[in-house]
């Protein structure tokens, strides 16, 4: 026997009732939005990440690990290197790095753009990661650029950005190696790969003379800044 | 045949037919109701006129070429403009009416929110600012007095082109989590810009008057976005010294900084992802007064910014495509 035999007919009554109820409110519905006085456009766009320049260590690990305490100055190669990198997860157009330190003990700073590579080379930059790898860095060139406000003559810094740094702190309460100098590399950098995501390498060669230098006499306060520009 | 004999015999059709009857009754009543209601008083001079199909004094127009992501919404393409309109621009041209009462916003260089199709912009970020442009279109002579609404639907990462079987309403962000709510606090609208200054911000809504307008005749209106990229932009005074050497200036008037202000410390979860600020109306108070004045602090002034960055970021990450919708609504109705 068909099933359909089975369906009693005031279901099927009731069927009927809901089916024309449903095609008058569709009407009236329709109707509404016909004689509505209200008009809508209409657009989407995609929102995107904000571009994010970020410092972090060897291996693209956090800044937290770029460790510059406890530099040794009876190490008999009279230096010292750090790597750090520069990346982002979006792509940067260019953008500039910029190094201020105090200058209270006799040390020069310079900046060399760096290449990673498989395998320990003789003038190689050690950085062991936190799962205890080691990576290896080699320098491939100083990077471009100049002190802001560095006196020829004395080596530290002039007035130029004495306001800049203290406001209206005149630069006679400021003892004169505690002014900070300001680097900055200069013409701006464009990452090693444009268009994308990037990680650029760097090593901070701190060196010194080890005549105008003693262990255990001073602090320095040391910033490396990356921005976009 | 079984079956037809036994729906026959006990279908009693004259009920059926009876409620049909009084159904189709009261739906035509509720139809003619509906177009008296709707329908505004015509004046005289329409005669016939005034019994269009849409029976709206007005519609909207939008000029330029499909936006980027057009295929990600549902709505209509609109239609090529009937006879002549004054005031509408050469090229490419939609008006609402009868081939849809919400239809996608045409753009072009001029006129987009990071989204038009023929420019390298793909998106907006903080940093992105932008203006759009739609035309009021009188169908009558009369005076116009119409509300336009904004607003917007936030759809997540995963959101992709529909076709007919899949709209993006699973992915739509609901408009009460911190993601709506911050966006809506850091995108922002406003009525007016004079010398890269935005003005008259607007909230939820905003009028549009036009005393006298000519049938047929088309009226060009701009709105204009932003997404500031930093908070200094917004609060401190437009003449502050701390914009000195920078590449970024104060982006909205003084006066509109004095009202975001009000809405930040009423609303902070629209402005900052980080809801648990101490002291936030006094920090805003401080910093809008501006860094001459003796007691600014800029503790408090870099504590924000921070608070802001992160709150950009938070819509960054999370929030994948914007949907902005705008309503234009006769308010004169209201009063008829």
């Amino acid at each position: 026997m068909n099933k359909k035999l089975d369906i009693k007919p005031g279901i099927l009554r009731l069927t009927n009732v809901i089916v024309l109820l449903a095609l008058i409110l569709t009407a009236a519905v329709t109707a509404f939005a016909w004689f509505t006085n209200e008009r809508k456009l209409d657009t989407i766009t995609k929102i995107n990440s904000p571009v994010a320049l970020k410092i972090g260590a060897g291996a693209k690990e956090d800044s937290s690990n770029i460790d510059m305490g406890g530099i040794d100055i009876s190490d008999q190669s009279g230096k010292k290197s750090f790597v750090f990198c520069v990346y982002s997860d979006e792509s940067v157009g260019k953008y500039k790095i910029q190094l201020a330190h105090t200058t209270n003990i006799a040390f020069t700073y310079t900046i060399y753009a760096a290449n990673e590579g498989e395998t320990a080379l003789p003038d190689s930059v050690v950085y062991v990661d936190e799962s205890d790898v080691s990576h290896y860095y080699t320098k491939s060139g100083a990077l471009s650029g100049g002190y802001l406000n560095m006196d020829e003559n004395t080596g530290i810094a002039n007035g130029t950005y004495h306001e800049k740094t203290y406001g209206a702190y005149g630069s006679e309460f400021v003892q004169k190696n505690a002014e900070p100098l300001y680097w900055q590399s200069s013409p701006a950098i464009t990452p090693v790969s444009a268009g994308k995501n990037f990680t650029d390498y760097y090593i901070l060669e701190i060196r010194w003379d080890s005549d105008k230098v003693t262990n255990n006499k001073e602090t320095d306060m040391v910033y490396l800044t990356a921005g976009m520009v | 045949m079984d079956n037809y004999e036994h729906i026959k015999i006990h279908t009693p059709k004259i009920i059926i037919y009876t409620v049909c009857a009084v159904v189709i009754l009261i739906a035509l009543l509720i139809s003619f109701i509906s177009f008296g209601w709707f329908t505004n008083n015509k004046t005289a001079g329409d005669g016939i006129n005034g019994m269009n199909a849409t029976g709206c004094k007005f519609e909207l127009a939008t000029a330029g070429t499909s936006g980027k992501y057009d295929n990600y919404i549902i709505a209509s393409d609109g239609q090529a403009p009937e006879g002549e309109i004054d005031g509408l621009p050469t090229g490419n041209v939609t008006v609402t009416g009868s081939g849809g009462t919400e239809i996608k916003w045409l753009l072009s260089s001029e006129s987009n929110f990071g989204n038009n199709a023929d420019a390298a912009a793909d998106g907006i970020q903080p940093g992105s600012y932008g203006k759009l442009t739609f035309y009021v279109v009188a169908k009558q002579s009369t005076d116009l007095k119409l509300t336009i609404s904004l607003d917007t639907v936030l759809y997540t990462k995963d959101a992709q082109p529909i076709d007919e079987n899949n709209d993006n309403s699973a992915y739509i962000i609901p408009a009460n989590s911190s993601e709506a709510k911050l966006t809506k606090g850091h995108i922002l609208f406003f009525k007016n810009k004079t010398n890269g200054v935005y003005s008259d911000m607007i909230t939820d809504s905003f009028t549009f008057e036009k005393l006298g307008a000519k049938k047929d005749t088309a009226y060009k209106t701009d709105i204009y976005w932003i997404w500031p990229e930093v908070i200094d932009q917004l609060i401190l005074p437009e003449s502050d010294s701390l914009f000195g050497g920078k590449d970024y200036s104060k982006i909205i008037s003084d006066a509109d900084t004095q009202t975001l202000i009000t809405e930040m410390s009423a609303d902070s979860e629209c402005y900052f992802a980080d809801n648990s600020i101490a002291d936030l109306g006094l920090m805003l108070d401080n910093i809008s007064k501006g860094s001459a004045d003796g007691s600014f602090d800029s503790g408090y002034y870099n504590k924000l910014n921070l608070k802001w960055n992160e709150s950009d970021q938070f819509i960054g990450t999370n929030v994948g495509y914007i949907e902005l919708k705008l309503t234009a609504d006769d308010s004169s109705l209201g009063n008829a």
